[in-house]
């Protein structure tokens, strides 16, 4: 048992406490996850830089040569960042919503609310990625209009970005119980946490 | 038979589910209500994300990230102190035109905030100002981040309302210059009046050297919002291109001309954008089939006819739309009650004959003040936290600027040619 109020975890306690070692599998899963966002987002950046190069330089010099697959790509790669993305931040409950009423409440009941909605979450979640995979499924014989890549691999990327939401939202359970910091201490809020990660770096 | 929406919408809401759920949930009760398949949800998300105008908002987000890494922030402090410091209360004036310089490159408010805030409240300490008050110049000055183009709540309202991107970005020049100038003005009559902030007096010559100095130094952070604007309305750039040639810029002044910034902090700051991107454009995702809803079963067709039934003078009309959304901005954060009410509240006010991109330019400024008004204002916990301060000790100061903000509001309402000026 951790009775820690810091949130340390040791590798190799599988046996000792596997959610333990769930949780820190899934943190090492997210930031590979993360950095695989990161590269997604210079792969935008590069994709259209790429199109804007060739319409003006090329254009410049009488070559006939749009890239019209570079606009396709970038797109393509931005529904699967966010679809991770979101998936990565519901580890420490960073998706925006509305927190008034659940800090204003006295702390056991604001925390029961806060449980309510992370239910409701999960079971958004599971039939999300059940309508995914039904919408995958008909984008599998559909192509894109320029590549021609099946748009299965696009489409999944909301079945597979939700299960990793599903993951995350049970870890995020997990170490919010076992470090007795308790569901609304376990929670970060992007916005400010990254505005204020910039001044300290 | 759209109550079912609403009343799912605003329960799941208030218990604290995400909003991205909150909106997704309550549109699939309605679907599954009306006999309709749930995978129009699917349709729905991914055609909304398969846009390259959508592109513009990470891009914004990644550059103005790149900017405060890559050490362009420091240098605008620079430039505005040597523009502004030498008048009695200008060091609070520095506040307010360094986040008009910061927010011509990044898109975010808090980011502004925390940026300027780190450098500047400890120096306003030093002149004499208290910290409260310097926090919350820092705080309230966060607001010209969505007003000032680019402006990331201004994307999102382009692309929920189908108005152009660009011309929104010029209808918020003058209103951002509004803005800024009165807060400007209220810092130096707060700072007079409390006698804060001693200066040495400088001569002319004295003032134009150190600009130029300054200028010099600042050149290339101040050259981006020529690039990224000029780009855009002179048609030479769409603005998801102008966001991306700000990316590029960034990257270029950050790693080889100011070299603040290595190729290993870049991963870290594209992975970190990324998170944010994933985090605002999952609400715009699955606000996609809400206002689908919403507009199969006629809402804002409804709800126009109810306001007409109360008044059909538009100045009422803004009048009660301004209040509302002052009301709605306290509890939603701004980008979610843009993305839910544009598509509802847009057309109504179409039919009150009032011009769509002014109209824009109120919503965005409204629900802007929202990040500085109590109780949930993301603008107020950043500068709480840098300026360290409690926020209780922070409303005093808070709420002469708020004055000040919600009188700039109002101008900008029933000043329509302010937001039109630059429109063709």
């Amino acid at each position: 048992m951790n009775k820690n109020k810091t949130l340390t975890y040791e590798t190799g306690s599988w046996f000792a406490c596997p959610g333990r070692s769930f949780v820190v599998y899934m943190d090492r899963l997210n930031s590979l996850v993360t950095k695989l966002c990161g590269v997604a987002m210079l792969g935008m950046v590069l994709c259209v830089v790429a199109g804007i190069l060739t319409r003006f330089v090329f254009s410049h010099m009488q070559y006939d040569l749009s890239l019209p697959w570079t606009e396709e790509v970038s797109r393509y790669l931005m529904i699967w960042v966010v679809f991770l993305g979101a998936a990565v931040a519901a580890r420490k409950g960073k998706l925006i919503g509305v927190q008034v009423l659940v800090y204003a409440l006295p702390r056991g009941l604001g925390a029961g609310l806060k449980y309510l909605s992370i239910l409701m979450s999960l079971a958004f979640y599971l039939i999300l990625i059940w309508v995914g995979l039904e919408w995958a499924e008909l984008g599998r014989t559909q192509g894109s209009p320029v590549l021609e890549i099946p748009m299965a691999t696009t489409y999944s990327a909301m079945s597979v970005g939700f299960t990793l939401s599903v993951l995350n939202t049970l870890a995020l359970v997990y170490e919010a119980v076992k470090s007795r910091v308790g569901i609304l201490g376990a929670e970060e809020d992007d916005e400010i946490a990254s505005a204020l990660a910039e001044t300290k770096a | 038979m759209t109550g079912i929406l609403f009343i799912s919408l605003l329960v799941l809401m208030f218990i604290g589910v995400p909003i991205a759920i909150a909106l997704g949930a309550s549109s699939m009760v309605l679907l599954s209500y009306q006999g309709m398949p749930l995978v129009t949800v699917a349709q729905s998300v991914f055609e909304s994300l398969d846009s390259f105008s959508l592109m513009a908002i990470p891009f914004f987000i990644l550059a103005g990230n790149l900017m405060q890494s890559g050490g362009i922030a420091k240098r605008l402090v620079n430039l505005a102190n040597a523009i502004l410091g030498w008048i009695r209360g200008g060091l609070g004036g520095v506040v307010v035109l360094t986040s008009m310089f910061f927010s011509t490159m990044s898109g975010s408010s808090t980011a502004t905030t925390a940026a300027i805030g780190s450098v500047l409240i400890p120096a306003m300490e030093k002149k004499g100002y208290p910290r409260p008050f310097g926090a919350a110049v820092a705080a309230s000055s966060g607001e010209l981040g969505a007003i000032i183009p680019p402006s990331i709540p201004m994307i999102v309202y382009a692309l929920a309302a189908n108005v152009s991107v660009a011309s929104i970005f010029l209808a918020g020049i003058l209103p951002g210059l509004l803005v800024g100038s009165s807060l400007i003005l209220c810092t130096c009559v707060i700072a007079r009046l409390r006698g804060y902030d001693l200066i040495e007096p400088i001569t002319f010559g004295q003032w134009a050297v150190g600009v130029l100095v300054a200028l010099k130094q600042s050149i290339f952070a101040i050259l981006m919002p020529v690039v990224i604007l000029g780009g855009i309305y002179s048609g030479l750039f769409t603005p998801t291109e102008a966001s991306v040639v700000a990316v590029v810029y960034g990257l270029v002044v950050g790693l080889f001309i100011y070299r603040e910034l290595d190729w290993r902090d870049l991963l870290d700051v594209c992975g970190r954008s990324a998170l944010t991107t994933a985090i605002i454009l999952i609400i715009v995702a699955f606000a996609a089939i809400f206002a689908y809803m919403l507009t199969i079963n006629r809402v804002p067709h409804m709800l126009g006819a109810l306001i007409t039934g109360i008044s059909d003078n538009p100045l009422v009309f803004l009048l009660i739309i301004n209040v509302a959304l002052f009301l709605i901005g306290m509890f939603l954060e701004t980008l979610a009650a843009i993305i839910i009410l544009a598509p509802i509240l847009a057309p109504a006010a179409t039919q009150f004959g009032i011009d769509p991109i002014h109209f824009a330019c109120i919503m965005v400024v409204n629900l802007a003040v929202g990040m500085v008004t109590p109780p949930v204002g993301v603008n107020l916990f950043v500068a709480c936290q840098v300026a360290n301060v409690r926020m209780e000790q922070l409303m005093r100061p808070l709420f002469i600027f708020l004055g000040v903000l919600v009188l700039d509001l109002l101008i900008i309402t029933y000043v329509p040619a302010l937001s039109t000026f630059f429109l063709p």
